[in-house]
């Protein structure tokens, strides 16, 4: 019973406590949704830095299949195919193929140490219903001091908690 | 916040003026180098025509889409649509009085002489004169633009009903979603065939048949460059004050996804022409790069893609109105560059004094004539914009959504 756990149904009602959690400067540990609330990243002042190595994947991406083309056409294996140049004009197609992969891949990686997951990992946290359609915040009672925990409980009643109960 | 957009003395004296400079410059050319005079004439309606379709294509999937953002400003791409009008009639002038100056398959033996040293060129048209001959090209001409007339009208006359109708707003909303899918169909069967005519019949002898695909994608894009200047023109008016920085990144989104698409479809038809290596297709290009002009021919790429990509690629710059207005003025340069290397290196042959060495030419005619366009594209826009009762649609279903649009980061 360390966890305070509030459970909502509508993703409005949930931004609503999020906004006045922020306000009340509660220490929100987790907040679990169904689909994707870009909002509660601004609330509560989270940057992602995906977008930027996102970025740095792709310079990476383009140039190492650039690099790998390069090799294999123009160095090791020169071939006339059709009386073309080795370097051929053609390269952008599988430097465009090629840099999508890398990124992805290495973006879906990224993300995955980032959050901390890997296939095989034990739940962190369970809750019924947090896998269909509820959306649940969740507090640390051991990071709550003084009147927060009144505080706390208090914003969840009166933004329309579905429930509140503690893990 | 003003309701209905006054088209103000100020504005009204400068297209005047510039419709003025145009008509000076429009009687010079045609006094001085007929053949110049009408390509110009198809130089200049081609881009605004194809600007005007672009609009309504992106007027259309924004209906089809049933995106929310965007609803605030429709009247832009709607108005845009307009130049449509003017388009037919200098068209039909082209068509009718400027067709041998310029298509060489209209008048083979003047035009045909000046690519003396093929022969097999006259043999090409024989076999291209079921399609391409005169009395069928003014029945196309005609067809297109009936196309276009009655598909564009329809989405105009129920988005004015819908301004009209508070109870029956949805049900015309419902109508505009599926003629917005007759407009694109219509508008992609008729087009293919529209840019095959006005574009690539200056070169009788060159096929692609990618080429429509690509001057479709082209519209598309500076279209959008075009509707992204005008909203920030009325912004700045203080017409459309509601803009936000989301309304302007998802703009820029738009600019980015469509410089992708550009370079795609322009890397897609040179790429293939360069690999297959086939004389007769690879003239197109051997004509604008070693003939024409290498810096011309790669200046396109670079300010239609790389420009947009790399400046819009920051999520800081590309939420910046003033810098993706900069992009967006940029890249209808870039069109009018676009256009310009689809119409004048085949024509330069013609146009007098250049005989067989052929450079580019800008000169005051080209300038002046194209000042004379935009100068009748801001009338005919401006005049149809203050004629509707607001600027703002006040019964479309998605106008609360897109007042209060907002995207997170």
């Amino acid at each position: 019973m360390s966890k305070i756990v509030a459970v909502y149904n509508d993703d409005r009602k949930l931004m609503e406590a999020a906004e006045q959690l922020k306000a009340a400067n509660a220490p929100v540990e987790e907040v679990v949704t169904p689909f994707v609330i870009e909002e509660l990243l601004e609330v509560f002042h989270i940057k992602s830095n995906i977008p930027l190595l996102a970025f740095f994947y792709g310079l990476f991406g383009v140039t190492s299949v650039f690099a790998g083309l390069y090799y294999t056409f123009v160095i090791d294996y020169p071939i006339n195919i059709g009386g073309k140049p080795n370097l051929s004009l053609t390269f952008p197609v599988l430097m465009f193929v090629g840099t999508v992969l890398v990124t992805v891949l290495t973006t879906v990686v990224t993300f995955f140490v980032q959050a901390k997951m890997f296939p095989g990992k034990e739940p962190e946290f369970s809750y019924p219903g947090i896998n269909d359609d509820k959306m649940v915040v969740l507090i640390d009672k051991s990071d709550l001091t003084g009147d927060m925990e009144n505080k706390v409980r208090q914003i969840f009643e009166s933004t329309g908690a579905e429930k509140i109960d503690e893990v | 916040m003003k309701k209905r957009f006054e088209f103000s003395k100020k504005l009204k004296t400068i297209s005047y003026v510039l419709m003025l400079i145009g008509l000076i410059a429009g009687i010079m050319a045609y006094t001085a180098d007929t053949h110049r005079f009408w390509a110009n004439i198809l130089f200049s309606n081609y881009m605004f025509l194809l600007l005007a379709l672009g609009a309504a294509f992106w007027m259309s999937l924004q209906y089809i889409a049933e995106a929310g953002w965007s609803a605030a400003f429709k009247r832009i791409p709607e108005t845009i649509a307009c130049y449509i009008g003017p388009a037919f009639i200098f068209m039909l002038a082209l068509v009718f009085l400027g067709m041998k100056y310029v298509y060489p398959w209209a008048n083979p033996e003047e035009l045909v002489a000046d690519f003396g040293k093929y022969p097999e060129l006259k043999e090409i048209l024989e076999i291209k004169a079921p399609y391409l001959n005169k009395n069928f090209f003014i029945i196309r001409t005609f067809i297109f633009f009936l196309v276009w007339f009655a598909t564009v009208g329809i989405l105009r006359k129920f988005s004015k009903k819908e301004d009209e109708d508070k109870q029956g707003a949805l049900k015309w909303f419902e109508k505009s979603r599926f003629f917005s899918k007759v407009y694109i169909f219509g508008f992609a069967l008729t087009f293919i065939f529209a840019g095959f005519d006005y574009l690539m019949s200056l070169e009788p002898y060159w096929y692609s048949t990618l080429f429509s695909v690509k001057e479709l994608i082209s519209g598309f894009f500076h279209a959008s460059a075009l509707i992204i200047l005008i909203v920030y023109f009325l912004n700045k008016k203080g017409y459309l004050p509601f803009m936000n920085s989301s309304h302007w990144h998802d703009f820029s989104k738009y600019l980015f996804m469509g410089s992708i698409l550009f370079a795609y479809a322009w890397y897609f038809q040179y790429m293939l022409i360069w690999y297959g290596n086939i004389p007769e297709e690879g003239e197109y290009y051997f004509l604008r790069r070693f003939h024409f002009s290498q810096f011309l021919f790669t200046l396109n790429i670079v300010i239609n893609f790389m420009v947009p990509f790399l400046v819009l690629l920051p999520n800081r710059l590309a939420k910046n109105p003033k810098v993706l207005v900069t992009i967006a003025g940029i890249l209808l340069l870039g069109f009018v560059l676009d256009v310009y290397l689809s119409v004048f290196p085949p024509l330069t042959h013609t146009f007098a004094g250049m005989g067989e060495h052929i450079h580019p030419v800008f000169g005051l005619y080209e300038i002046g004539i194209l000042l004379g366009f935009i100068g009748l594209f801001m009338f005919v826009f401006f005049r149809n914009l203050a004629k509707r009762k607001y600027i703002i649609p006040v019964n479309h279903p998605y106008i609360e959504e897109s007042l209060l649009h907002h995207n997170a980061h």
